[in-house]
Order: C-alpha cells, then sequence, then structure tokens
C-alpha cells in the first residue's frame, strides 16, 4: 500500500469500510454462484453463502482494524524495540542525545533571537502596509519629529490611512506609597485602534483623550504592569497613582501580550501627548521639540514607494505649514518599511546575529556528524544482528525502517531536551544583550515559530545522521555477516565525517578567537588616559519640570570638588562636560588669525570642558604648557588647552603654545597647553580635534564628577552622593558608574560576539573530540588481536600509542588545513565586525591550532591507551 | 464455523495464503477455493479469518492488493506477493518443515 494511500486511509476509515464491503460482495456472489452451479436453489445458495460468511459486520470491523491499526502496531513494536535497544546502550545513548540537545538547543536560542529581532512582524493584519516618518535635513536624517510635524502629517490623508506618534521615557511613578522606574509611552489618540487593540479592562485612549494640552490626565496600564505592580487587581481603575506629583486616572488595561510599535519592547503604561509638558517637561505645541517617532498605515492601493515619493514631494508644503520658529527645517520626509516594527536598532544586530546563526548552525553540523559516526560504528557492532534478522526474513525496508525509527527516537529526545535546554540559554541571552545599556531592552520569548524551527532541525538530523549509516545497514549481505567475525568498518566514511567535524570546528574556533582577539584589541587599545579605578557620577539640575531650574554655579562646583577631593579613598578628583566616555560631544568651529591679517575657520573641533586637575584626575599628559587653575575664573582672560592633533592641524609646523583663537564662546584665547591625543568620547573613534576649556569660563547645565579611587568604587559613591545632598540641594546625581563599565557598555556588541562564539566554538570542538575519541576507542576495540600480536612480537607501548595518535593527528592536520583555508574564506563576512584585526590574524590561527592539537591530543591518547593495556594472551582467545 | 472439519493449524494460516499466492495473483475467494481443493477439502479457511488476516499481510508488506476484473467480468480484489513476502515464504516453510520433521522424530521415537 502506497504511503499517500496509508495517509489517506487512516483519516477516512469510511473510505476502506466500502472498499471492505466491495471485496466481500464479490466474495459472496462469487460463492453463490458456484452453489447454484453445484445444484442449489439461488435462495438456498445465498442463505449458505452468508451462514459462511458470519456476522459480516463484525467481520468487517475486525479487517478494518488490521488496515487502521497494524501500521500503528508494527510502528509502536519498532518504537519499543528502539527504546529498548537505546536503554541497552546508555553509553551511545547519551553521547547521541547530548550532542544533538546542544547542537539543537543553541540553534534554537539563536534562532529565537533572530525570530524576534529580524523575522517577527508586527501582529496586524496586512504589515507590509506599515512605514515609519524618516527625515532628512542636508546630511543627516532623524526619525523624532515635532508634535506640529505630526499634525501636519496627519492631514496627509491621501498619503496616510492612518499616522500614529509615540515616544517611550523612563519616568518615576508613585503608587501606594512606593515609587518605581517605569517605562511611559506618550501616543497619539488612534494608537490602539492602529493596532487593532482591545482593553482588557475598562477602556483604551483615544482621540478625545487628546485634544486639549493637559486636560485629561489618564493612563492606560500594560497587562505585564497591571499583573506586576498592581498584583491584576481588578479594581485598578480606582487605584491612584501618579508621576512627579501629577495624579493620573488609570482608565483601562492593554490586552495580554500588546507589544506596540515595536515588537521588542517593553512597557508599563500610555498616556496621550497631551500629557507631554506635565509628565516629562516637553511643551506639546512647540515646534522646537524633537520627540515623537510615526508609524502610518498607506492605503491599500498604494505601494510604499509611490506613498514615499508624494509624501517628498508635499515636504514643502508641509514645511511651510509649521511655525515659522521651529527645529530641523527644511526637512524631507519619506517612509520606509515598518512591518516589523519602529526603529533603525535592528539594523546594527542584524549582523552579528546572522553570523552567530551561522556558527550554531555549524555546531549542529558537527552534533550531525558526530551522531552519523557513532550510527555507523554502532551498526558495524550491530552486524551480527541484523544479518540474523534479514536471514529470518524481515525485509530490508523493515529493517531500514526500524534503524529509522531509532534515529527518531534518539532525535525526538535530543529535541526535547534542547527546548529545555534553549530556554535556560535564551534568557542567558537575553541578559547578555540587554547588559549593555545602550541597547533597547530586548523582549523576545520563544514562539510556535521556534517549536517548528527545532522540529525542523530534528528531521533534518535525521536525515543528515540517520539516513546513510541505516540505509547501509538494511543494505549489507547477511552471509559473512552471519558467521559474525569480519566487522564493517565504515572506515573511509567515518573518517571524512570526522575530517569535516575537526574542520567546521576550526572555523568555529577561528572565528572565536578573531572575536576574542578584536575585544582585547579594544580593551587594550590605548585611549590617552587610564579608565581603571575611575568612577563617574553625573550631575544635574533637579528635575522640577515646573518651577525654576536651578543653575550650575561655580561656587557651588568648587565645594563638592573640593570636598570630594577630600574623601579618603579618593586620589583626585575634577569635572568635566561632556563626561569622558559618557558618548555626549560637542563640536564647533573656532576662528584662526592668519598672518595677512585676515582670519580663517577651522570647523569640526571637539570642545570639554574641565575643572582644573582634570588631566592628572585621568593621567592625561599634558606635553607642554600649564593645567588650568582656579585663577582661569569666568573674568580671567579666556584660555584654552588643545590636543596634539588639533596643534598640528590648526598650526602646522609651528608651536601651538601661546597662540589665540575665536571660539567657544571666547574671543582671542590663548592656548596655554598642548596634551597628547586622546580618544575621549568613542574607544573605536579615530582621535579628534580637542579643545578643553576651563569649567569656571564656560556655561554647562550640568557635568560628569570624575574621581580616582583608591578605595573601592561603590563606597566613594556613597559618599559622592552624600557631599552632593548637603552641598548641593539642587543637584541630582542621574547616575554613578565606574568608567570601565563605561567602555564595557560601549564595546557591549564585541563583548558578547566574543563570548557566544567561544562558547560556540568551544561546543563545536568538543563535539568534534568527542567525535575522534569515539573513532579511536573504536578503532582500538577493533583492532584488539592485531595489538595483541604487536605486543607478544615485542612492541613497545610508544608503539601501541604511536599506531592510533598517526590515525588522529593525520585526522587532526588535514581538518586544520581544511578548516583554516574555510575560516579565512569565511572571514571576510565578519571583518567589518573586527576592530584592527587583519584577516589573515596570525595570533587568532595560533590560537585555533594550539586549541585543537591540546584537545585532539588528550581526546586521541586515552583511547589509545587503554590499547597499550591489552593483554596478548587474552587478545588472541578472543573470537 | 465450519464443523466436521479441521480448521486451519493456528499459525499456518499464512503459510497457506502465502503459498497459495506463490502461484501467481489471486482473489480471497479464489484463495479459499484453492487451498480447499488442493487439500481434498481437508484444509478449509474460514472468511472469518481469511480477510483480516490477507490485510495484515498487506500492511506488513508481504503481498500488496490491487482491484482487477474477474472471469465472470466481476470486479475483485486481487492479492499478489511482494520480494517480502517471498522471502517470508521461505521463511515460514523451513520452519513448517522443521516443526513436521520434529513431530515425526516424536511418533517414529514413541
Amino acid at each position: 500500500m502506497s504511503l499517500f494511500r496509508r495517509v489517506r486511509d487512516t483519516f477516512r476509515p469510511d473510505r476502506i469500510d466500502t472498499e471492505i464491503d466491495r471485496e466481500f460482495q464479490f466474495h459472496f456472489e462469487q460463492r453463490v454462484d458456484d452453489l447454484i452451479a453445484a445444484g442449489a436453489t439461488p435462495e438456498e445458495a445465498r442463505r449458505q453463502a452468508a451462514r459462511l460468511f458470519g456476522n459480516r459486520a463484525h467481520l468487517r470491523e475486525s479487517t478494518r482494524d488490521r488496515d487502521l491499526l497494524e501500521p500503528l502496531r508494527s510502528l509502536l513494536q519498532d518504537l519499543r524495540f528502539a527504546a529498548r535497544n537505546l536503554r541497552r546502550s546508555p553509553g551511545f545513548t547519551a553521547v547521541a542525545v547530548l550532542s544533538l540537545a546542544f547542537g539543537i538547543g543553541v540553534n534554537a536560542s539563536i534562532f529565537t533571537m533572530v525570530h524576534g529581532i529580524l523575522l517577527q512582524r508586527l501582529p496586524v493584519p496586512d504589515p507590509s502596509r506599515i512605514v515609519q516618518v524618516d527625515g532628512h535635513i542636508k546630511s543627516f536624517d532623524n526619525s523624532s519629529f515635532s508634535f506640529p510635524v505630526f499634525r501636519e502629517l496627519a492631514r496627509q490623508d491621501s498619503i496616510f490611512a492612518d499616522l500614529i506618534a509615540f515616544r517611550n521615557a523612563p519616568v518615576q511613578i508613585d503608587f501606594d506609597g512606593r515609587d518605581h522606574t517605569a517605562s511611559l509611552e506618550m501616543v497619539s489618540g488612534g494608537y490602539f485602534r492602529f493596532f487593532g487593540a482591545r482593553p482588557a479592562l475598562g477602556r483604551l485612549l483615544d482621540e478625545s483623550d487628546e485634544r486639549t494640552d493637559g486636560a485629561r490626565p489618564v493612563c492606560v496600564l500594560s497587562y505585564n504592569a497591571w499583573q506586576s505592580l498592581f498584583g491584576g487587581d481588578p479594581a485598578v481603575l480606582r487605584r491612584p497613582l501618579s508621576i512627579r506629583g501629577i495624579a493620573l486616572q488609570i482608565v483601562g488595561v492593554a490586552p495580554p501580550g500588546f507589544t506596540g510599535a515595536e515588537l521588542q519592547s517593553q512597557y508599563d503604561l500610555f498616556v496621550p501627548t497631551a500629557e507631554s509638558n506635565d509628565l516629562v517637561g516637553i511643551p506639546r505645541q512647540s515646534a522646537n521639540y524633537i520627540w515623537l517617532r510615526m508609524l502610518g498605515r498607506i492605503p491599500r492601493a498604494m505601494s510604499r514607494a509611490e506613498a514615499s515619493a508624494r509624501l517628498e514631494a508635499a515636504s514643502q508644503a508641509i514645511e511651510d505649514a509649521l511655525p515659522k520658529n521651529r527645529a530641523n527645517k527644511g526637512t524631507t520626509f519619506s517612509l520606509v518599511d515598518a512591518s516589523k516594527g519602529f526603529g533603525n536598532w535592528r539594523t546594527p544586530l542584524r549582523d552579528p546575529l546572522v553570523i552567530l546563526m551561522g556558527a550554531v548552525s555549524l555546531v549542529l553540523l558537527v552534533a550531525c556528524a558526530n551522531l552519523a559516526n557513532l550510527l555507523l560504528a554502532r551498526a558495524a557492532e550491530r552486524r551480527q544482528e541484523f544479518a540474523i534478522k534479514l536471514a529470518i526474513g524481515i525485509g530490508r525496508g523493515r529493517l531500514l525502517r526500524q534503524l529509522l525509527v531509532e534515529t527518531a527516537l534518539l532525535a525526538a529526545c535530543g529535541g526535547a531536551l534542547a527546548l529545555m535546554l534553549s530556554s535556560v540559554l535564551t534568557r542567558l541571552l537575553l541578559a547578555l544583550f540587554n547588559a549593555g545599556e545602550d541597547y533597547a531592552v530586548l523582549n523576545v520569548s520563544a514562539s510556535s515559530a521556534v517549536l517548528l524551527f527545532t522540529f525542523g532541525a530534528c528531521v533534518a538530523t535525521i536525515l543528515l545522521a540517520g539516513v546513510y549509516p541505516s540505509w547501509r545497514a538494511s543494505r549489507m549481505d547477511a552471509g559473512p555477516g552471519l558467521k559474525g567475525s569480519t566487522m564493517a568498518d565504515h572506515g573511509t566514511m567515518r573518517r571524512s565525517l570526522i575530517l569535516v567535524q575537526v574542520s567546521l570546528a576550526v572555523v568555529l574556533l577561528f572565528g572565536a578567537s578573531l572575536f576574542t582577539h578584536s575585544l582585547r584589541n579594544l580593551k587594550t587599545i590605548d585611549l590617552g588616559y587610564r579608565i581603571d579605578r575611575v568612577l563617574t557620577v553625573n550631575l544635574g539640575p533637579k528635575g522640577t519640570l515646573k518651577g525654576p531650574r536651578v543653575a550650575f554655579s561655580a561656587q557651588v562646583d568648587g565645594e563638592i570638588l573640593d570636598r570630594a577631593r577630600h574623601l579618603p579613598g579618593v586620589e583626585a578628583a575634577a569635572f568635566a562636560s561632556p563626561g569622558i566616555l559618557s558618548g555626549g560631544m560637542i563640536g564647533a568651529s573656532i576662528t584662526l588669525p592668519d598672518a595677512a591679517g585676515g582670519s580663517r575657520d577651522f570647523s569640526g573641533t571637539h570642545g570639554v570642558k574641565v575643572s582644573p586637575g582634570f588631566f592628572l584626575t585621568l593621567r592625561m599628559r599634558l606635553l607642554r604648557g600649564r593645567d588650568f587653575t582656579a585663577a582661569d575664573g569666568a573674568s580671567a582672560p579666556p584660555v584654552a588647552i588643545v590636543n596634539r592633533r588639533l596643534a598640528a592641524l590648526a598650526w602646522p609646523g609651528q608651536d601651538a603654545l601661546g597662540k589665540h583663537f575665536d571660539g567657544w564662546g571666547g574671543k582671542n584665547v590663548e592656548v596655554i597647553g598642548v596634551t597628547a591625543d586622546s580618544r575621549d568620547q568613542d574607544v573605536r573613534a579615530s582621535v579628534e580635534p580637542t579643545v578643553y576649556l576651563p569649567l569656571d569660563q564656560q556655561r554647562i547645565s550640568g557635568a560628569s564628577l570624575e574621581l580616582r579611587c583608591t578605595a573601592p568604587l561603590p563606597a566613594v559613591e556613597t559618599a559622592v552622593r552624600e557631599i552632593v545632598k548637603t552641598a548641593a540641594p539642587g543637584y541630582r546625581v542621574s547616575r554613578a558608574i565606574g568608567m570601565e563599565l563605561l567602555r564595557d557598555n560601549q564595546i557591549h556588541q564585541e563583548r558578547l560576539l566574543a563570548f557566544l562564539s567561544s562558547l560556540f566554538g568551544a561546543l563545536g570542538t568538543s563535539l568534534a573530540l568527542v567525535g575522534i575519541y569515539g573513532l579511536i576507542a573504536y578503532s582500538v576495540r577493533r583492532r584488539t588481536r592485531e595489538i595483541g600480536i604487536r605486543i607478544s612480537v615485542g612492541a613497545q607501548n610508544r608503539d601501541v600509542l604511536w599506531l592510533f595518535l598517526r590515525e588522529s593527528a593525520l585526522l587532526l592536520g588535514a581538518g586544520l588545513i581544511l578548516g583554516l583555508s574555510l575560516a579565512l574564506l569565511l572571514s571576510r563576512f565578519v571583518g567589518k565586525l573586527l576592530f584592527q584585526v587583519p584577516r589573515l590574524d596570525a595570533p587568532a590561527m595560533a590560537a585555533t591550532v594550539a586549541l585543537l592539537a591540546i584537545g585532539g591530543v588528550a581526546a586521541s591518547v586515552l583511547p589509545a591507551h587503554a590499547a597499550t593495556r591489552v593483554s596478548p594472551i587474552e587478545a588472541l582467545r578472543e573470537d | 464455523m465450519g464443523k466436521g472439519r479441521p480448521d486451519v493449524l493456528q499459525g499456518t494460516l499464512d503459510l497457506l495464503i502465502l503459498k497459495t499466492l506463490s502461484r501467481g495473483r489471486q482473489h480471497g475467494y479464489g484463495i479459499v477455493v484453492h487451498i480447499q481443493t488442493v487439500s481434498s477439502e481437508a484444509l478449509r479457511v474460514e472468511e472469518g479469518s481469511l480477510y483480516p488476516a490477507l490485510h495484515r499481510m498487506e500492511q506488513d508488506g508481504w503481498i500488496r492488493a490491487e482491484w482487477g476484473v474477474s472471469g465472470n467480468n466481476r470486479k475483485a480484489k486481487y492479492y499478489e506477493l511482494t520480494a517480502a513476502g517471498r522471502r517470508q515464504l521461505a521463511a515460514e516453510e523451513k520452519k513448517w518443515q522443521n516443526v513436521t520433521a520434529a513431530v515425526a522424530a516424536m511418533l517414529n521415537f514413541a
């Protein structure tokens, strides 16, 4: 019976019944004919034929059962048989299941990330119609806009069937006398309707909440926040909640799993944009505040390109309708695909994720090769069993099926274990991805797509690893197998598989070495200053949004600095704005007088405003001149210190010391010092031409206090917070963090890649080493007699060891050559993710060779050592 | 249940069916008639055991079935041996011979 028919029949028992009835009917009629021919009357004949048939309905049922249950029964039989077999060899089963579990598990985890970040689309009908509004002004792109821009764009109803605006901000919320940092999503009125959301409780926000600024202080809780902050209280709509003293009425709860505009983000509460002024200090009607992001839905009949072109053409008209006093004048609007939600942050994650997916695919391949190898070895050892089976008439097809069922059972066990493993690993991955502060808080969870992927991986494993060994076993010649003396070894096949494993492990190891080397480069690069033992405390004016802001004053700064310097465990302290490695940047042009009495502009200088003692605190080298002192105050002549790069660019071939320039808020600023070059903000960036200016001669609204400590940083942090509280009640500490941590956050992606690629390299290599171990162990077992003979004719331990080590040395060598060639070919795909690492990286290659050689020798010496302990007498007595 | 006539020995039904089909394809009724005729009415296969057996053997892949037209122009389901079935027949024949030889030896000994 064909497979197709079998499957069809299982689902259509009535069809089988009809066929059986027709078969019976034929039998019956034939019998009647014969009985009549033998002389019976037709009536008699029919009666007798019916009697012979017995209970036809009953017979039909028992016949049908054979059709339906027989395949199931034999499958169950095969399953039971397979389970018994696997239980009987726990070592084999454990190694096979574990390699699969790891191989499939890491794939499921990385796929969870890939699916959640790169593949998943917004859960709305026809997500391809969802677009994101981007703006271009001269040479820079922006995807945030003012509220007036949103209002103008929303009027373009020939381009947008729907348009929403939103902005996320972290806020402190107060409820039940507690306060809690929450993720606040400010949304335009159509937000929930845009995503087709229905409330889990109460109502959601709509246009009526949006009309008048500050008129309706209402909010909607996310389902998560309702559960975690309010314990799912059904009376939550009557509970009080406030943000910075503004009481908000909870009017509803969003549905569970509501994702909003970014699939990977988590929100706690949603408020209308009309509340922005009161809650976060953004005057909504102002065209100077650039804050809102937008998603639109284009009409069904329009392509994205066409909609984008129309919007671009309408840009000027939109601009003309905006207030004259506005930021980002001259913006051209365009539309980009947002079917996967808002955000450009996905783009930089694509390459690392694709590379990691590639790495785990290799791990799975190594695991498959392991399984295939184990199955081949096992088939060789079970040769006699198969021969007997074939001899007593079990079909080759049935034998093949039994073996495949065995592989499938292994894959299923491996897959189940892999799912458990991957849920743990995914949590770890998320923690790693979220550890860098600069990343969006990722919220990715396993979905049905991940289950499907895992199932697919299992099926692929069976196909890759199980089919060939099983097929080979079922095709064996029963004759010689029965005698039991010859063991087929599939030697070439097994060695090729090991070669594949070793090569892939080399690729993984080389990749891991490249990323590790790149990370080390980033960590050891000479920044021009020392970041160890430096604590950065960010200070800003207290956020009393409705009251007047407390200005940063020189006296208060001076007092904080003075008291901080005298703290026990603090070596030196200074202010810097923007803080070093904070990621902030202020740029300006300076004007230089030239010899002819005229002047020229020098654009693109970076400015850092610092207090005296800054260079000492950070161990930045002052090459020429002097540091700022307390005398360089607001009323003193303006001075500056420049770095060597700026000195060389602005005054090539001359001494910069004593030169003057205009700019940075000063006229005729004198250069009083030159520092060595440093990378003040981005560890990856090149050295920027930089001007250091005395804090007291500059206006700032916040600064970082940099402290070089001898005491543990948390202790100093506590002391500094205390100083700020007493000396500067108008200031608040927005963040205190070690400078090494700041640096680590900047190289977060590299750390992630180095860590994960090392993990996968280790996993792939371990699997390959298990393969080598298995091959040698098997080879030792098979050649026991030969070893016995060799030892009895005087072979030394060393000779016996070498017999097997030579085999693995050859495989390792060939695998290294093959793997390195492949790795070098592949390395160009990772090139742009590496920092100052050449593609033909010698240290990475050396590390790969060394790691593999050590592991490979260990994996082969262990089983080969067993060979040296073969007793010649027992070995010769065997068989 | 047929009375007076010995029913087919437990376990030999498969052998009889396979042997019958080794002569060529046949429908269920034909198998009954053939076994009855060749054994000179000594062996009789019940419809009640024949059809479940045929369908089981089909699922085991020993025989395959096909609809055809009988001598008197009726549609009938014909069965024929597969390669696996042929191997199975050889194995069963051998088993049968071993058993009968053993039984004969027992009888002779006594």
